[in-house]
């Protein structure tokens, strides 16, 4: 499993360079998110675009990062494609996340605040 | 002709470990399946259905479906009749109260509980049964409601 992580002013961005995320990958993601938190990164733009595929297994971990950063951080979403949009608009997820269609557009949503 | 209607086409089945390692092999079938049918009148929609309901139920059989490793493996049917795509996915495991489950909550942040909403979303009909053969979680989604969805 193999994430892309950039720092951009300050914000990280994580791409995840793989096309599902299930059950399968769940558990990696999550503690590779989680180790992030622990160093201190708390404002973050999580890149989508290479992903066509996710379950409730991914955004299980989404979810609960978003919980674990609490007020302390930001997390905003970004270039969902049109599937996995839709599975975030079924659960109301998208009521919860932030979500940018580009990622210009999430970073410049953080720098703002 | 209602005798007719409920013909089974053809079944298709899968037994294979119970690892999350194989919920790609699982995606993949269950694409070539729809890809079978694809004729009758089933689109893209119905496939990326199937293929996420597949993917959450089998990551509940594996998951939660048992609580001794002798009876290690999952077992998948997929029957094609004249007007619906039946699926069943078939565990070994202590089971599960299918009407006793919670339906996320979004506004505790809560992390579980998405996987039979988006089945129960998807599907058509969803039931649950207990057998002497195991647990079977049955899923079915009828061609016409393709674009449901």
């Amino acid at each position: 499993m193999k994430l892309s992580v950039t720092r951009k002013d300050g914000i990280l961005v994580i791409t995840p360079k793989f096309k599902r995320i299930d059950a399968s990958v769940a558990t990696d993601l999550k503690s590779k998110l989680l180790e992030f938190l622990k160093n201190g990164d708390k404002i973050i733009v999580i890149n989508l675009s290479e992903v066509d595929f996710i379950d409730s297994s991914g955004l299980g971990v989404l979810v609960l990062i978003l919980r674990k950063i609490g007020t302390d951080g930001k997390i905003k979403l970004c270039k969902l494609n049109e599937g996995v949009k839709s599975i975030f608009e079924l659960t109301r997820l998208d009521e919860v996340f932030e979500i940018h269609k580009t990622e210009e557009g999430a970073l410049e949503s953080l720098r703002s605040h | 002709m209602a005798g007719r209607q409920d013909n089974l086409m053809e079944e298709i089945r899968l037994t294979f470990p119970r690892k999350v390692s194989y919920l790609r092999l699982v995606a993949h079938i269950s694409k070539q399946v729809c890809s079978l049918i694809k004729k009758c009148r089933v689109g893209e929609n119905f496939a990326n259905d199937v293929e996420l309901c597949m993917s959450e139920a089998c990551t509940n059989a594996i998951k939660y479906g048992y609580c001794d490793e002798t009876e290690d493996v999952i077992s998948l049917y997929f029957q094609i009749f004249s007007d619906r795509l039946v699926l069943k996915v078939q565990d070994k495991g202590s089971g599960f109260n299918l009407n006793n489950l919670p339906k996320p909550d979004i506004n505790s942040l809560s992390d579980r509980g998405y996987g039979i909403y988006i089945i129960r979303s998807k599907m058509d009909n969803v039931q649950y049964s207990q057998t002497t053969e195991g647990n079977f979680l049955t899923m079915t989604k009828f061609f016409k409601d393709q674009n449901k969805a």
